[in-house]
């Protein structure tokens, strides 16, 4: 439904507001993710925001019945996918939270490069695996 | 102890906006991004536009 689209878009969008407001840090989830694992000792509330970020997604399902992602593929190509994303999301200084929604909001010339880079190269992968598979 | 609960809930709501918004199915993702059916009667690009696009109004409040 576009309504809970739109809904669910909100919730993002204050999520980061809240985080820049309180924590006065970008809502990046991958460079996040990267200080819950690498630097806990100094940021120590990264690991608090990766277990919120899991909690969020079984509340609603307890509420609203699991909506499990459906990945239509093998384990070893699910991996792939995981592995290609974090690699290049440390590469590019983080992915579509921290540039796309963050970056591009706040004016940052290097974050409507990185969003750009990864939409044209989305859109040339989807193309391509439309015609391979 | 405040920058832990805040870290929670908002990692929470992120989390729960992401399933809301249907941003955590492949599909959605692939759909947006397929160009080739953006502008047949496929839904689901629109929807997960119109989630990409608030959070860049909301974050702007700032």
């Amino acid at each position: 439904m576009i309504a809970t689209s739109i809904f669910g878009g909100l919730l993002i969008g204050l999520a980061s507001v809240c985080l820049m407001l309180f924590q006065g840090r970008i809502a990046g989830i991958s460079s996040i993710v990267y200080r819950a694992i690498f630097q806990l000792k100094f940021e120590s509330w990264a690991l608090t925001f990766v277990i919120g970020l899991v909690l969020g997604p079984l509340l609603v399902a307890a509420l609203n019945g699991p909506a499990a992602p459906v990945f239509d593929l093998a384990w070893w190509q699910v991996a792939l996918g995981g592995l290609l994303v974090g690699f290049g999301s440390r590469l590019g200084s983080g992915c579509t939270s921290g540039h796309g929604v963050c970056g591009i909001s706040r004016g940052s010339a290097r974050s409507v490069v990185a969003t750009l880079t990864f939409m044209v190269t989305g859109v040339i992968t989807v193309f391509i695996m439309g015609m391979v598979l | 102890m405040m920058i832990y609960l805040t870290a929670l809930a908002t990692g929470a709501m992120f989390g729960a906006g992401l399933v809301v918004s249907g941003m955590t199915d492949p599909a959605n993702i692939q759909g947006f991004l397929d160009l080739a059916t953006a502008f047949g009667p496929s839904d689901d690009g629109r929807h997960c536009g119109c989630a990409a696009v608030f959070p860049v109004g909301a974050a702007a409040v700032e």
